[in-house]
């Protein structure tokens, strides 16, 4: 998994740098748009790591021009600024996420592998979450090494529920991703489907929770957080 | 310009205007003799007097201009102190939101730097104290930015939203210490006039306070309410904490008061909260909540 990291400050890129490589990517780090520009030329990333305030300029500059070119590799911005309408410019040049510093590394090593789990990313199909990993070509849930059976509803939920682990997938969001829209919904059976799966992972010792949040949604979390 | 210059302007255009004055004067006492007898005299008076108007209509004409031009700078110079005032009013709001730009990729460093020692008790502790002055600097950056914020009439904000959003927004938080939240109420959209950004964080700022004070495995309520019985529409966060005593109602709302001393607040969030409330033309007040804890209302006006 191969990253490119532009960050100018080089403390800040060095202590990065060790964190992703920690988690097995192997990051170059450049300093300048200029150098950023001739890095992506030359080797084929997974994935850009981009800081917006570099010296010879604004690193929006650079994701508007891979845009405009066709380059679709996910990039994630850094940023020291928070207002909303840098948050937007940003979105709307073509980040695919936005990170304000300070951040934690292992947050943003956990945000990568989100975008390269996408439908077309670097990190294939499998999904993890505590001791689940959740194969989604070949339809396989495994706790540990042990596979486990659940319904193909229970395991849409599961699948959309780890997609977003640590985050809330609202209701309505999951309705629509798990029936279709002649199919008639009973307004319990996304919860009756949510508590069984509860049980059944609680069953085979899974080491994490789903939270039902009422009016907000559900969220899966790492079972440590109680 | 100086003010002197200015002085003397004027007095050179005022005597041009009551030269003008004074011969016209002199020139209607003549033109009063002149109408009812003395014919004889016409045509040769009626010239002078004709050369007369000529000169005072001049006089006048340039008195004017003089007096204009001096108007126009006048106006020129008022609004470009105002320009003025309002640059450096503008500089000293953008002061504090720079300066927590300015801090956050230095505490980006020493965030990233902690994360690579890997995981010890010293390095957990330093962690958190980095998140401590990292809110900190959050929270100055929002007070600066509320502080700016005039809600327009025609700003329409939707507290379902809102709550829905900044609920999921702090969801991950809220469960990592422990605790569930729920919003109640948001069914449909509740329009109140006002600003997204600014409720958005007075609500957070009550949110965080909630997780605080309230005991691990509890739920903490986000309630959004219409107008009812005369009361404009509310958006109420209720927690099942120690609650906070009556002598304390009013202090809590008052920038850096404390509850107490731990120091893991900025003691910026609830004054954010009350300055919000203002903001909108409503209030915000804390009591009781059924079954014990704290309910903080966040109040909008009727009209709204």
């Amino acid at each position: 998994m191969r990253i490119l990291l532009v960050e100018d400050n080089l403390r800040l890129s060095t202590f990065v740098r060790r964190g992703l490589e920690n988690e097995d990517f192997i990051v170059d780090g450049v300093g300048t748009l200029c150098d950023a520009e001739a890095a992506i030329e030359t080797a084929p990333y997974d994935a850009v790591v981009l800081d917006l305030g570099l010296p010879d300029g604004d690193g929006l500059d650079l994701l508007k021009n891979l845009r405009a070119a066709g380059n679709s590799v996910p990039v994630l911005v850094l940023t020291a600024r928070d207002d909303v309408d840098d948050r937007v410019r940003g979105l709307n040049a073509g980040a695919d996420d936005y990170m304000l510093k300070p951040f934690a590394v292992e947050e943003l090593t956990a945000r990568l592998r989100a975008l390269l789990r996408r439908p077309d990313g670097a990190l294939g199909l499998s999904l993890t979450a505590g001791n689940i990993t959740f194969d989604t070509t070949a339809r396989e849930v495994r706790v540990g090494n042990q596979r486990i059976k659940i319904s193909r509803r229970e395991m849409g939920v599961l699948e959309q529920l780890m997609r977003r682990a640590g985050r809330v997938v609202p209701k309505d969001i999951l309705e629509s991703k798990l029936y279709g829209f002649d199919e008639d919904v009973s307004s319990n059976s996304l919860e009756a489907n949510i508590s069984r799966l509860r049980k059944r992972l609680i069953q085979v010792n899974a080491s994490v929770s789903i939270h039902t949040l009422r009016g907000v949604g559900y969220l899966l979390s790492d079972g440590n957080d109680g | 310009m100086k003010r002197r210059n200015l002085i003397i302007f004027y007095a050179l255009a005022s005597l041009l205007i009551i030269f003008a004055l004074a011969t016209s004067w002199e020139f209607g006492l003549e033109l009063g003799g002149w109408l009812p007898s003395d014919l004889v005299h016409q045509n040769e008076s009626t010239a002078s007097h004709w050369v007369h108007v000529a000169i005072n209509t001049a006089f006048a004409a340039l008195a004017l201009a003089i007096m204009s031009l001096l108007t126009r700078r006048l106006l020129h110079e008022l609004a470009d102190k105002e320009a003025t005032l309002q640059r450096a009013e503008g500089e000293r709001r953008n002061f504090s939101a720079d300066t927590a730009h300015e801090l956050r990729t230095p505490l980006a460093v020493l965030r990233a730097h902690l994360d690579s020692l890997g995981d010890s008790e010293t390095t957990r502790q330093l962690s958190q104290d980095v998140d401590h002055v990292t809110r900190i600097l959050e929270q100055m950056l929002v007070k600066s930015r509320i502080e700016a914020i005039a809600v327009k009439p025609d700003e329409q904000a939707d507290l379902s939203q809102i709550a829905i959003e900044m609920a999921a927004y702090l969801a991950p938080l809220v469960i990592k210490e422990g605790r569930s939240i729920e919003v109640l109420g948001a069914d449909q959209p509740l329009m109140v006039n006002g600003n997204r950004f600014a409720l958005e964080q007075a609500l957070r700022n009550l949110v965080e306070n909630a997780i605080k004070y309230s005991a691990r495995g509890s739920t903490i309520t986000i309630d959004v309410m219409g107008a009812v019985n005369g009361n404009g529409p509310c958006m109420r966060v209720i927690d099942h904490g120690r609650g906070v005593p009556p002598e304390d109602r009013e202090l809590i709302f008052e920038r850096f008061h404390r509850a107490d001393q731990r120091g893991s607040g900025s003691g910026l969030g609830l004054f954010i909260v009350r300055r919000v409330a203002e903001s909108h033309g409503g209030h915000v007040m804390v009591g009781d909540a059924p079954g014990g804890g704290a309910m903080f209302t966040v109040q909008f006006p009727r009209s709204g």
